[in-house]
């Protein structure tokens, strides 16, 4: 995958991770401003920059990040919606294209399917990357 | 309240208006928290201008007051966003599994029979949940464990019931 695909496809967790390095760079910038100066007056507004920003910049990265997740399970959620409403209308599954499971997914869907027994495999799921 | 659905790399079908990033967030569920974290942010940025323009120790304790209520709003904001986005997500779950029940496992039945667990590997009807409202295939994954009435193809289609979409007897 190319740079720019990855930042179109994975915008928010890029995000995520230049949002955390912003605010560890804030918070660390905040420290050297306040450390060169043992005026308050002037030391006071680092706390704002590079404290309370930093802060900010770090809670707006976590927030990137958790998003993230959630939309890739949005997506997942949707997969099987699609083909539930495809399975309640007794047709082909042709516009809800889901995964291709592997013949390993296939086993592990049967296991889960017939009595719950499930070892998640450490392999990424099929299209997870997208 | 219509739902767009669009292609995505992958030949994957997702959600977009009114879902906000194709993700679990409506716009007007989005709009809250988001205009929290961009009025925090800007109270952050109010507050660290007034606060360098004056070396006085009253004003600068007031802009950073007023610092501290920007984050808080804003982190506000943040975890209003996560939480309308988990709520989504498990409310979207919780149709999915009721709606996977109604139309693989509950809904309607031909009446007078009583389901048992039988040997499945014998016989030659087609085979229904207790209160299925589709009809199955032997071995088909969706039975396994759970007790089932024997009936001819006919029967079942003429009680109303449906083919399996997964077995498709």
């Amino acid at each position: 995958m190319n740079i720019t695909a990855f930042f179109r496809t994975q915008w928010d967790r890029a995000g995520a991770w230049i949002c955390i390095a912003a605010g560890a760079v804030v918070l660390f910038a905040g420290w050297w401003g306040i450390s060169g100066t043992t005026e308050v007056g002037r030391q006071l507004p680092f706390i704002i920059s590079g404290g309370l920003f930093g802060v900010f910049l770090l809670g707006l990265g976590g927030m990137l990040w958790v998003s993230a997740d959630l939309r890739d399970e949005w997506r997942e959620l949707w997969a099987i919606r699609s083909a539930l409403a495809a399975i309640a209308n007794n047709r082909e599954s042709e516009h809800a294209p889901g995964p291709r499971l592997t013949q390993q997914e296939r086993n592990e869907a049967a296991a889960l399917l017939t009595d719950g027994t499930w070892t998640p495999s450490d392999r990424r799921p099929v299209g997870s990357e997208a | 309240m219509t739902t767009a659905v669009s292609r995505r790399p992958g030949g994957r079908s997702v959600a977009t208006a009114p879902w906000v990033f194709n993700g679990p967030w409506q716009r007007r569920e989005a709009a809250w928290p988001a205009a929290r974290i961009v009025a925090g942010a800007a109270l952050i940025g109010i507050a660290w201008y007034g606060c360098s323009g004056t070396l006085g120790w009253e004003e600068q304790s007031t802009w950073i007051a007023v610092g501290a209520i920007g984050l808080i709003v804003a982190l506000s904001g943040v975890a209003g966003w996560i939480r309308v986005g988990l709520r989504n997500v498990r409310r979207l779950e919780r149709l999915l599994v009721g709606s996977a029940h109604e139309h693989l496992i509950g809904g309607r039945a031909i009446p007078g029979q009583d389901a048992q667990i039988i040997d499945i590997t014998t016989g030659r009807g087609v085979l229904i949940t207790a209160r299925g409202s589709t009809f199955h295939r032997r071995d088909c994954l969706l039975l396994a464990g759970k007790p089932v009435v024997e009936h001819g193809r006919d029967d079942a289609t003429r009680a109303g019931l449906s083919a399996c979409g997964m077995c498709v007897p």
